[in-house]
Formats: structure tokens, sequence, C-alpha cells
């Protein structure tokens, strides 16, 4: 009996955390999943598929729980997904060691298998990856993929986070999106523009349905004109910081010192022919009034923060008045009966907006964040490209690679297939917890149909004879990705398995970085 | 920081909708929403325990606005169909019911909900391909060179809200004054982009129905000052004005910082300097002198004792009156009016709108700007009416962008599922190989989509009688209940396109019937067709409702914050 009280101290709870975890998170895996309700009572709603969205909301108490959250967190911060894969990996690999030790488990055992883990994690995974994966991957020849890469990988990430039906408008909006920036060519600077703003590049209309969607050229500044008069092919824009103040006398200056002088602006418009004046404040009547008298567009009330990201990408410069950009075009774009204001920077052609639309707030925060994440997922994987083979320019080469796979569980088929194989002389115990563990993945993603799960393992034993490959349609992910997941979830299982004891303490704790992130 | 309250962990629900609580919420809530459609809908008094306003209504935007379901899910749904109303003005009802019916139809029969919204979109994207397409005999052109298609939408949108209390003449007669009010707010002449003008939509209490006119041009409240006389001693038109959205009022506070020289009495250098306004406005002969705020009295007694009329606290009617006159409003009282900033009525009178007296702006050229006075009997049904004519109003701008119109009357939506059910009988085990699923399952999700459009139209009909489909043209008749069901006195079809004809065959909506193509109508009939609904906000409200109902579907798990 003491053994038995032992071994609830030290392997149940964790356990028993991440397994309810799991089965909040497993509801919304892969495409076939639905999405977690979250509403407040002072009737906030969020409608999402993240995981990590989802494991925040739901202010776990207990110890162990927030050290999940924690290392899915900071997980999620490099590599934008696999938050949901992250708690199914590691609530198998724990029920695996359970079953696997048995009632000769106590805290010595656990300690060693954590050394184990992480011994694993750091001189096993990148060779178990290159030569189970990437190199099987290459010589199968498995991606029988064909289409575009960004979009295969974007589409791999929307069934994981929005409804079929969104996803299917979604994936190609966002390719669109980064192919408009892009121009054609590949890089990861453009990726790392539309991350770095997406806040600023996507404008959300709600009332109409998600299919009318679109890219839209240039800078929408979420407002319409005051005044809108149609001009040229290139105008001078005058981005002012404040409103306006009648100062009577040249030279005597404002009154206070947040205001513009106008004079300075009328000489200032005049002298660079401005014919477009961008406010942030809102400025007094009689501005509006002397712009509509001089054929000037006018918008009042705009984000800074836009407008900042309009003066960086219109290389602005500065004048007494303001800030001038050049353009090359300002136009009003009309969606649902919403006006909006656009602005096309003559330094900045591929600049464009993100137009989302959905039937009400709940879901198109949905798509927004979508959105964002798919961008960030982009960001990493060309990051983890460029690091890897900087020469490299063409996708279909890091296809033929095996640095990308396609969804559906290709990568921990092959990775269960090598780590079992006689090919592979690692830890035994190791290498069989963690074959074991990565079948779950695949495992949850057919689970409506178990047998097309069967069909696909066996096709993969088949493929080594040379098999004709399955044609895959769903999308891609990287393997630098699942790389990251893997590491991450052995060294969460690690840390979960070295704790004994919990202490609670009335102080608070200062020092973790995660505490101060909650405050 | 004395008190510490310990964050209670938030509340779970796992797969929502087979909650039967959550279930009776969602019945109670469709049983609502559908007993509002239409024009034989029962109306709902919405009125707060503790007194304030007391509404009857069957109107959309009113009733979801007014009445915010407890459930968060339906919470949703209200926010959706209100965001689709306030873009499209029309068939929110129809989104909200059609919405609700597929989620009924998927938990009712217990199916796996992802294949379900699969099919659901699949067959949306029929559905839209099918309205768009050329061939689609769902709807009828609205010839713009004729009042007639766009009367019948008019009379449709009218006739659709019983709540406004008007019998079949009056219906009539305000649908005609709508599309009059309407024909005149589209600008003269050709220019590249055309810009609506507007109807300015005015209210008399109180008033019989068939008073209610169209007047081209602004009415304002009458000054308490004015008398007819004055505007007789003013002589024929067209009358100079100036304007001003600055305040006339002479106060201190409203103005920022300014220096004052000490001796002076600053109140005093004030109205002098409103004074030198009036004297300059005098002397540049203008008759109308408009304010959006307050006007001092002394200036205004000043105007009016040299024949000036002065109208003050214009409120938002200064853009109105912007269009109308051309005048540009001054934003100071420091600078002189300059001489292009005045702007030109044609004529000023009186007009009598039953207890109101509103001083009537005629407009010198045609600036597309008319007022409606609407008048009716009490407040309730004069609020409903007001909905319904600005809904209308909508309803007609977009069928002047996109010319077409739906059939109406549960006609299109019969239709539709009779032509939906077709196809996906014949395309069944293509689509379903395509979707990932079994051809049972896909017909069984098609059927529950087909369904709710039936029950979308079955909604029409709350008086007990028996709704009808036809198996040539796929449209609904309405048997009334207390006639015995005989076939042969069906005359026309809801949406009276089709006549009855020997040798049609009828099945009552909802019940299984033999596979068939629906026709299209008899060539001569197009004509016919005298319940309209708008093509574009029907169209919008069929996407939304699927988006939504997949949305809610999707939900597997609610967590419910307490904090």
């Amino acid at each position: 009996p003491v053994q038995q009280g032992r071994c609830g101290v030290g392997m149940q709870p964790p356990l028993l955390v991440v397994s309810a975890l799991r089965a909040a998170v497993l509801r919304c895996f892969g495409p076939r999943g639905g999405s977690v309700f979250f509403t407040r009572d002072t009737g906030d709603v969020l409608v999402t598929r993240h995981g990590q969205k989802i494991l925040r909301s739901l202010q776990l108490e207990h110890p162990a729980a927030r050290l999940i959250v924690d290392c899915v967190h900071t997980h999620c911060q490099i590599a934008a997904d696999g938050s949901k894969s992250f708690l199914l990996l590691l609530s198998s690999l724990l029920s695996e060691m359970v079953s696997c030790c048995g009632a000769s488990w106590d805290s010595a055992t656990a300690r060693r298998l954590a050394q184990r883990l992480l011994q694993f994690c750091w001189t096993g995974l990148d060779d178990v990856i290159a030569r189970g994966v990437t190199q099987r991957a290459s010589s199968l020849a498995i991606c029988g993929y064909h289409g575009d890469v960004v979009e295969g990988l974007v589409r791999g990430y929307m069934a994981g986070r929005v409804g079929d039906g969104p996803a299917k408008v979604l994936s190609p909006l966002v390719c669109r999106f980064y192919q408009k920036w892009s121009g054609g060519v590949r890089g990861a600077e453009p990726v790392a523009v539309i991350h770095t703003h997406f806040s600023l590049l996507h404008t959300a209309v709600s009332g109409l349905p998600i299919g009318c969607s679109g890219v839209a050229e240039g800078l929408v500044l979420e407002r319409d004109w005051s005044a809108f008069f149609e001009h040229g092919p290139r105008v001078e824009v005058l981005v002012l910081a404040a409103s306006v103040c009648p100062a009577a006398e040249p030279g005597r200056g404002c009154v206070c010192d947040r205001c513009v002088a106008w004079p300075q602006v009328c000489v200032c418009a005049q002298q660079l022919g401005a014919c477009v004046l961008l406010s942030a404040a809102k400025q007094p009547d009689w501005v509006l009034q002397w712009a509509r008298r001089n054929r000037v567009c006018l918008a009042e009330c705009l984000d800074p923060e836009r407008l900042d990201l309009l003066c960086l990408l219109g290389q602005s410069r500065p004048t007494p008045a303001g800030r001038v950009a050049t353009a090359t075009s300002v136009r009003r774009l009309v969606l649902g009966g919403r006006r909006l204001a656009a602005v096309v920077p003559a330094h900045a052609p591929r600049a464009h907006t993100l137009l989302l639309c959905g039937p009400g707030p709940g879901p198109l925060d949905q798509s927004v964040s979508a959105c964002r994440g798919a961008v960030a997922m982009l960001h990493h994987v060309f990051e983890e490209d460029q690091s890897q083979s900087p020469a490299a320019d063409c996708w279909a080469e890091a296809l033929g690679s095996g640095r990308l796979l396609p969804v559906g569980g290709a990568f921990e088929l092959l990775l269960h297939d090598f780590l079992l194989s006689s090919d592979w002389t690692g830890d035994p115990q190791v290498s069989r917890l963690l074959a074991r563990a990565v079948l779950s993945v695949p495992g949850a993603l057919h689970s409506h149909k178990p047998r097309h799960f069967l069909q696909l393992h066996a096709h993969f034993l088949r493929q080594g004879s040379g098999g004709p490959s399955r044609p895959w349609s769903g999308g891609l992910e990287s393997v630098a990705a699942k790389r990251q997941l893997l590491s991450a979830v052995l060294q969460c299982a690690a840390k979960l398995l070295t704790v004994e004891t919990v202490l609670r303490v009335h102080a608070p704790l200062r020092t973790s970085r995660s505490d101060e992130e909650e405050d | 920081m004395s008190r510490v309250c310990k964050r209670s962990g938030p509340a779970c629900t796992d797969r929502p909708l087979s909650d039967r609580a959550v279930r009776a919420k969602f019945d109670a809530w469709r049983h609502v929403v559908a007993s509002c459609l239409g024009p034989r809908a029962r109306l709902k008094q919405v009125r707060n325990g503790v007194g304030g306003r007391v509404s009857t209504t069957s109107t959309c935007s009113v009733l979801l606005a007014a009445v915010p379901p407890s459930e968060p899910l339906l919470k949703l749904l209200t926010a959706c169909v209100l965001q689709h109303v306030q873009r499209f003005g029309d068939a929110g009802l129809f989104a909200a019911v059609l919405g609700l019916s597929l989620v009924d139809q998927v938990t009712r029969r217990g199916s796996d909900s992802s294949t379900a919204v699969r099919v659901h979109q699949r067959l949306l994207e029929l559905c839209d391909l099918y309205l768009t397409s050329a061939d689609c005999c769902a709807k009828v052109e609205v010839d713009l060179g004729s009042c007639r298609s766009l009367l019948a939408l008019a009379h449709s949108g009218v006739s659709s809200k019983p709540a406004c209390g008007l019998d079949p003449a009056e219906t009539q007669q305000v649908s005609a004054l709508l599309l009059k009010a309407f024909l005149q707010t589209i600008p003269c002449g050709s220019t590249d982009t055309v810009r609506l003008g507007e109807t300015v939509v005015v209210g008399v209490e109180g008033e019989a129905v068939e008073n209610s006119a169209v007047f081209p041009g602004l009415l304002l409240d009458v000054p308490e000052m004015l008398h007819s006389g004055d505007l007789e001693r003013l002589g024929p038109g067209p009358y100079k004005l100036a304007l001003f959205s600055a305040s006339l009022s002479g106060d201190l506070s409203e103005r920022g910082n300014m220096e004052i020289h000490t001796g002076t009495d600053p109140e005093a250098a004030l109205l002098e300097k409103l004074l030198k306004v009036g004297e300059q406005v005098v002397r540049d002969c203008a008759t109308l002198f408009l304010c959006q705020k307050v006007i001092h009295p002394v200036l205004q007694q000043y105007l009016r004792e040299r024949g000036v009329v002065v109208v003050e606290r214009l409120g938002i009617a200064i853009l109105t009156i912007f269009t109308i006159s051309g005048a540009q409003a001054a934003a100071t009282s420091h600078t002189p009016v300059p001489a292009e900033a005045f702007g030109w009525v044609e004529a000023l009178s009186i007009q009598l709108c039953g207890t109101r007296k509103m001083l009537h702006l005629q407009p010198t050229a045609n600036p597309a700007v008319c007022t409606l006075v609407l008048c009716h009997r009490n407040e309730s049904m004069l609020d409903e009416l007001k909905v319904t004519c600005k809904r209308v109003q909508h309803v007609l701008q977009l069928a002047l962008k996109d010319p077409v119109a739906l059939l109406g009357g549960g006609c299109m939506e019969t239709h539709l599922s009779a032509y939906i059910r077709h196809l996906s009988r014949r395309d069944a085990a293509e689509m379903a190989s395509d979707l990932d699923c079994s051809p049972q399952e896909f017909l069984l999700a098609a059927d529950g989509f087909c369904r709710s459009l039936e029950a979308a139209a079955q909604a029409l009909e709350h008086d007990g009688g028996l709704v009808l489909m036809d198996l040539n043209y796929g449209h609904c008749w309405v048997c009334p209940a207390d006639e015995e069901l005989d076939t042969s006195t069906l005359l026309s079809c809801s949406c009276g396109l089709i006549n009855s004809s020997a040798g049609m065959e009828w099945t009552t909506l909802g019940s299984t019937h033999p596979d068939f193509c629906p026709r299209p109508p008899p060539g001569d009939s197009t004509a016919r067709a005298c319940v309209l609904d708008s093509f574009p906000a029907k169209r919008n409200a069929l996407n939304v409702a699927v988006e939504i109902a997949s949305l809610i579907l999707d939900v597997k798990y609610v967590i419910r914050d307490l904090n």
C-alpha cells in the first residue's frame, strides 16, 4: 500500500490533469473537430479552435496544469502551431509510461526516465528525424503533392483552426495576400513584414458572409473620408499628428504645444501640392470646409499606428506641418454599406490589406485569429527554411528534400516505423515509448473512421516496396515545426516527472517569468 | 486590497446541443421568430416589467434588438442576424428561421454534425450557383422602365408587417408613396457616379394614414415666431440662404482660450460681433438665416425686424440643407460669410401635416431630396410603419443596383428546396465521395437542408392552413384551414406566378414525394408575380443562415466564465 500511495503522488495527478486537458482540446482536433465557445456574463463571446486560447480561458489552478500551459505557451511562441498535438502527445506519452512501468513506479524511476527523455531529446531526436523522416520521405517520394507549397502549408494549418467552409475561403485568401506582398519573389522579408504588422494590415467587416472577404490594394484606413475628391495618379499626402489651430498672426505660434499651426499646413500644402490630408486627431469644422472648398481629401480620427505604417512604407519626409508621403492613388472602398478610405503608397506598390468578412463578431474574430496564426506559421517555416538552406530559392526543393510533409499523420507514421525498426539503435525503452505515443496523433485525426487509419498505416509499410503513393490534397506541414513540437513535449514530460513535491506558499512569487506575464 | 476574491473556475458544457435545456431554448426561440414571419404573422408585444415603452412588432430588427436571448449560442445567432439586417434591411427573420431549422434538423436526427456542416456548405454553393445563374426560375427581372415590379417589391415589404395596422387600401397607398419618394431620390442627368439622394421621414401621430404625403425638398418644424403672413411678404422666390454650423448663442463657455482686455464686457463684445454677422447677411440680401445650433435672441430679433426668416437648432437636418440649397455652412462667426457660401431655395411655404405645422423648403435644382410625411393613428403603429418604410427604401435601393427580385410568399424556398433535392438525389454518390462521407449520410443531411428551407416557407402560414407544393414548378400553395382540402379550389400559388391548371399535382409540404426537377414557369407569366422579395438581401440571408448554423453545430464545448 505504501508504494501505491507514492505512485499516486508522483505520476497519477499529472496524468489525470493532462488527460482532462486532452479531453477538452480533443473536441476540436483536426479537420473533423468542432470549436469551443466561450462566454462571459458581460456578453463577450469567443469561438475558437485554437488550443492555446482554450487552455488560457480555462483558468487552471492546478500546479501541474499551469506548468503544462506554460510549456504550451512557450512552444506556440516559437512554432505558432501545434498546441493541441502537444497535449495529445504528452498525454499518450505519460500514459504509456505508466502502463509500461506499472507497479514498479517510484520517484527514482521517474527521475531516471526523465533524464533519459532529455538525453534522447538532445542527442537522438535530430538524428531520428534526419534519418527516419527526412531521408525516407524524400527517397520514398512520399509527397504526391502537386500545387503551390505556400497554399499547402496554409491549407494544412487552416484545417485545424476553422471549419471546413471558412477554410475553403481563407486559405486561398491568405495565399493571395502573401503573393501580393511578395510579388512572386520567395523570401522571408515580406512574410516578416506581414507578421509584424498584421493587426494594421487587416480590416474586419461584419454582417457579410465570409465569402465576401478579399484583398485590397494599399492600406485601408478603417474610416471614411470626411471629404473626398478624385485625384490624378500621383498625389502628395500630408499626415498631421494633431489638430490644427488657427494662429492668426504668422510667427506668433500656437497657444498649446500639441497643435499644428494652420499657416504652416497651408504653406506646406501649397508648396508640395499636397491634396490629401490624413489626421490622427479630429479637426475643427472649418478645416473640413476649407478642404471641401479646395478639393482636398481629408480623413480624420485615424489610428496613429496605421499612419506610422503608411509613413514607413511610403518613405515619408518630415516637414514643419507633418510628414509627407507620395501615394499612387487614394480611393474609397465600399464594403457592404461601410465606406473606408484606402491609400496606396508610391514606394510600396506591393502593400495590400486583407479584408475579412463574417456574419457577426464571434465568427469574425475566429477568422482574424486564424489568418494571423497562418501568417505566424508561415513566418516560422520561412525562417527555419532559410536557416537550413540559405541558397535555396525553390520550394520544390524543400518538398523533394523532405522538409515538408503532407498533413494527416505522415510524419508520425514515418517516425513510428523508424523508431521500431532495426536501423535505429538508440535507447530502446524511450524509443518504444515515443513510437507508441506518436501514433496517438494520426489515431485522433482518423478517429471518425478507424479503418482509414489502418489503411493508411498499411500503405506506409507497403510503400517501402514502391507502391503507388496516395494522392494528398489536404495540405502540408513543416518537419522543423514537428521536431520543435516533439522536443517541447519531451522537455515538458521531463519537467513533470522531476517535480516531486508541490509546496503551497502564500507570499507572492516574483521570480518566475510566467507569473509576471499573467499579471 | 483588503478583500481578495478567489476566482471561481469556469462552467463547462460538453456537446451543448445534446443538452435538453439548451434544445428547449432553441425550440422556443425558433417558435418566437417563425411566428413573426409573413403578412399573417403573430405580433409580439415587447414590454419591460418596470415600465417604459411598450412596442408591438413583428419586425426582426426591433424584436431581436429588444429581446436578448439568455442562451449564449442564441445570442451569437441574434447578433449575426442583426448585423445582416443592418447591411441589407430585409430577410432577417428568414435568416433566423432557416439557421435555427438547420440546427434543429441536425440535432433531431443526431447525425454527425461535422458531416452535416460539410454537406450544408456544399449545398449552399449549389444554391448560390443556381440563384446567380441565368436560367434560375426562382427570380424575376425587375423592369426599371416600369413601376410594376418595383411597386410589387414595395407592396410585399409593407404588407409583410401586419403590426403597421394597415388595411389593403392603405397598404397600396403607402407602397405607392414609398415608390414615389424613392423615385424622387434618384438624381436626374447621367453622371459617372450616381449618388442616391435621401428621403427624410417625418411621422405625425393621430392622423389618418391617407393624409400621408411626399414633398420634394425638406420640411422643418416652423419656428414659433414665424407666421404665414411673414412668408407672403417675402415676394416671389428664389431666396438666398445663409447657413451656420457654429453656435451663434454668444455664450462664453463655448469658446476656447481668448484674451480679454480689462475694462471691456466680453459678452457685449461678443454680441456686437454677432450683430455684425447679421448686418452683413442682411446687406447681402439673404432671406433665410439657418443655424445648426442656438442663435442669440437679440440677433434673432434684429434679423426678424429686417424681414429675414430665422430657423435655429437644425441639428442633423443641416446635412440635408447642404444638399438642397448648395450652401456651405459657416463654421465661425468671426469672418464674414463669403459670397459663394450662400445657398438658394426656390420657394418657402407652410404645410399643414395634421397637427404639425411645417416650413417647406423647395429646392431650386433637382437635388434628389424629398420628405415623406407618414401619418398613423397611434404611436406604436407609426413606429412600426417608420421602420418598415426604411426597410422598403433599402430594398428598393438594392434593387436599383441589381435589378433582380426573388419570388416571395414561400415560392422561392419551396422551389429551391425541390431543385436541391432533385440535384442531391441525382448526384448523391459523386458528391458524397467528394465530401468523404457515405451516400446515406449525404442524403440524410441534404434532406435536412431541404426540410429547413421548406420550414421557412411553412412558417409563413399561421392560421392552420395546409401548405402544399406542386410537383411541376415546385411553387408554394396555401389551402385555407376552414376549407376542405380540394385542389380544384386552388387558383394560384403564393407568389402569383403560376395559375392552377389541369393535370397539376400537389403534395403537402414536408411529406415525401416522387423526385422531380422543377420546370421553368410558362413563358407568358413572368409579369404576373405579385409577391417579390429582395434578391441581394435574401441571398445574403441564406449565406449568413448556413454559416451561423455551421458555427453553432461546430461548437462542441461551451466554457462559461463565472467571474
